[in-house]
């Protein structure tokens, strides 16, 4: 095991730096000037070089690379061109709690509603709660993410008169305040969430159903949950985590519309904004970290896949 | 044209297979396999006839100041889906930013998967270090969600059709890939390509003669399923307001759009939505019911 993890490490260090050098790549190939292009054809030539200078855009590729990553070790981001010149290290910070809340409850809505369903898909194959499920996932397959978002608002504002708040509650000075507005951009986040797990959870149990050993399970006396549980879904319960962590992908890019439906800053806001002033520090930096996740999600996978199958450990 | 020979036999036709009656024997078995990908393939069609009539059928231009009256409601007359907030005519809106949705989705999931495709095949046919590096160069890929590396393309690149394109086939470079490597390095293994091997035939006429046709059924089911991806993304760009630049009609900048007048105009939502979910729908149905009828392993099961 240990050296199963060890391996999936060393392959996720070089990744990264991959993942990094492109993300640099399409930010310096920016065509033409991007001091121009930030400022405007107007400005003029000093303000011009001024900017080249404070963007480190004069020092030569590799170098501008270095500092680039070297900055991101020792906690320096770089600065925001746009916001004021801010730290991006303190605009993520700043942003970060919204994305996150979002995440949590996006995750626990998925968990605790996708893995029963699939399974009451699965053992109830073919029947009306069958299709009915099936029905609900193919429409959460299918319905944009921001169109829904639009429409539980619309519904939500003609008949409970609902109004997003405009600020971000923390939980832990108003949970009821916090949920009360998390709720429904996490509904709309989770749907896709708990239709593709859901589906997922249908099959791979369907599969397992009909292997012998839940025939001789249920031929030895074993009631039907403990037959169900123990030994169908323990069993299914493996491509469900990689598809549940390969989700974590969809969730990512699926904060960035969410947020913008519900006006909430966090790092989907930021970075939308970003893209649309080009503000390639920030972009960089923040494309940097979402494929990170990205990356530590996978490996998380990984070992989580590791420890649910011992055939994998021991390859 | 092979021809299609058949002799009635005792009521048996013999059918000596002629290209069209294999053609049509596929036809038949998926329409049975998967009644859902029937319907699937009616909205496509219904979508490109809109894409490609549409704009002639139009009644109005879609850039077109006071075609209707402001905010005006859906409903029998001359305005069938309304007017938007600047007096605009819906309906031609829709119909004039069907083939751009269409050809968008159409043209950036063919050429990502097909620029992944090549890259898989000639990474697994020749093995060894190229394969190792090219699979690095995968992983790397595949560590960025779909719409968060367009939206990194998107800070380097002007907003056009064509960037949009760009933007979001890149991303698809490594779901191509991964299917044809996989395909391919099942294939190279089989006696019919050693035999290829040994007459004499070179790597290239290996590659396109006797490996290239046997991943294209994994390949097509691949591409169709993005389409429905690169759609979504696409509206979703537009919504973002960093698709095509407006005033130019796109399903993705409608809704954007009438966000900003949510309350007062909820149709305005509600129709470029609809629309974005039927293609998204149709393509990732297609996708799925292509892989079940030509996945032999899927065959008999859901």
């Amino acid at each position: 095991m240990k050296q199963y993890i060890a391996r999936r490490l060393l392959l996720a260090i070089p990744t990264l730096i991959g993942v990094s050098l492109i993300i640099f790549i399409i930010m310096a190939v920016i065509p033409g000037d991007v001091a121009v292009a930030i400022l405007g054809d107007a400005a003029n030539q000093k303000t011009v070089a001024e900017l080249r200078e404070q963007l480190g855009l004069n020092a030569p590729l590799y170098e501008r690379y270095w500092n680039w990553v070297s900055g991101m070790f020792s906690g320096d981001l770089g600065y925001s061109v746009f916001l004021g010149g801010r730290p991006i290290a303190d605009l993520m910070v700043e942003h970060f709690p919204v994305t996150l809340n979002l995440a949590v409850y996006t995750m626990i809505i998925a968990v605790v509603l996708a893995v029963p369903l699939g399974t009451i898909s699965a053992i109830r194959h073919n029947s009306w709660v069958d299709y009915a499920l099936r029905v609900f996932s193919i429409i959460g397959l299918s319905v944009p993410v921001f169109w829904l978002g639009i429409m539980i608002v619309l519904f939500l504002a003609k008949t409970f008169s609902w109004q997003p708040e405009l600020s971000w509650v923390s939980p832990f000075e108003d949970p009821w305040g916090n949920i009360k507005q998390m709720i429904w951009p996490s509904v709309t986040l989770g749907y896709f969430q708990v239709a593709f797990i859901a589906r997922m959870t249908r099959s791979s149990l369907l599969e397992v159903i009909q292997e012998d050993y839940m025939r001789t399970a249920r031929s030895k006396g074993l009631n039907e949950r403990v037959v169900t549980v123990r030994h169908g879904l323990r069993n299914a319960i493996i491509p469900i985590v990689t598809i549940g962590g390969l989700q974590f992908v969809a969730l990512l890019a699926g904060v960035v519309v969410t947020e913008k439906v519900f006006n909430l800053a966090g790092w989907g806001t930021l970075l939308v904004n970003g893209v649309s002033n080009r503000d390639f520090p920030l972009v960089q930096t923040i494309i940097l970290i979402f494929a990170g996740i990205v990356i530590v999600a996978n490996l998380l996978t990984d070992m989580l896949y590791a420890w649910l199958d011992p055939r994998i450990r021991y390859q | 044209m092979a021809s299609i020979e058949s002799t009635q036999n005792g009521g048996v036709s013999v059918v000596a297979l002629g290209r069209w009656s294999i053609f049509w024997r596929g036809v038949t078995r998926f329409s049975r396999r998967s009644p859902l990908g029937i319907i699937a393939i009616a909205i496509i069609l219904f979508l490109v006839l809109m894409a490609i009539v549409g704009p002639f059928v139009a009644p109005h231009d879609p850039l077109e100041l006071g075609a209707a009256e402001k905010f005006s409601n859906p409903g029998w007359g001359e305005n069938l889906l309304g007017g938007d907030n600047f007096g605009r005519d819906v309906l031609s809106r829709i119909l004039h930013g069907a083939w751009r949705s269409l050809v968008v989705g159409v043209i950036a999931s063919v050429a990502g998967t097909l620029a992944g495709g090549i890259l898989g095949l000639v990474s697994a046919y020749y093995g060894g270090r190229t394969d190792a590096i090219m699979q690095r160069f995968v992983d790397i890929l595949m560590a960025f969600p779909v719409i968060i590396l367009a939206l990194a393309l998107l800070t380097a690149l002007d907003r056009s059709m064509n960037t949009l394109i760009v933007a979001i086939a890149v991303p698809f470079i490594p779901y191509g890939a991964r299917v044809v490597r996989a395909s391919t390095l099942v294939l190279k293994e089989t006696q019919y390509v050693e035999a290829a091997r040994a007459v004499g035939a070179s790597d290239l006429r290996v590659i396109l003669r006797h490996i290239a046709p046997g991943c294209f059924a994994p390949y097509v089911v691949v591409a169709t399923g993005l389409v429905g991806v690169a759609i979504i993304t696409e509206s979703a760009l537009g919504f973002l307001g960093l698709g095509i630049p407006p005033p130019t009609p796109t399903w993705g900048e409608m809704l954007s759009n009438a966000l900003t007048n949510l309350l007062f105009a909820p149709y305005l939502a509600v129709t470029p939505g609809v629309f974005i979910t039927l293609a998204v729908f149709s393509f990732s149905v297609l996708g799925d019911s292509l892989r079940d009828v030509l996945d032999p392993r899927l065959r008999g099961r859901t």
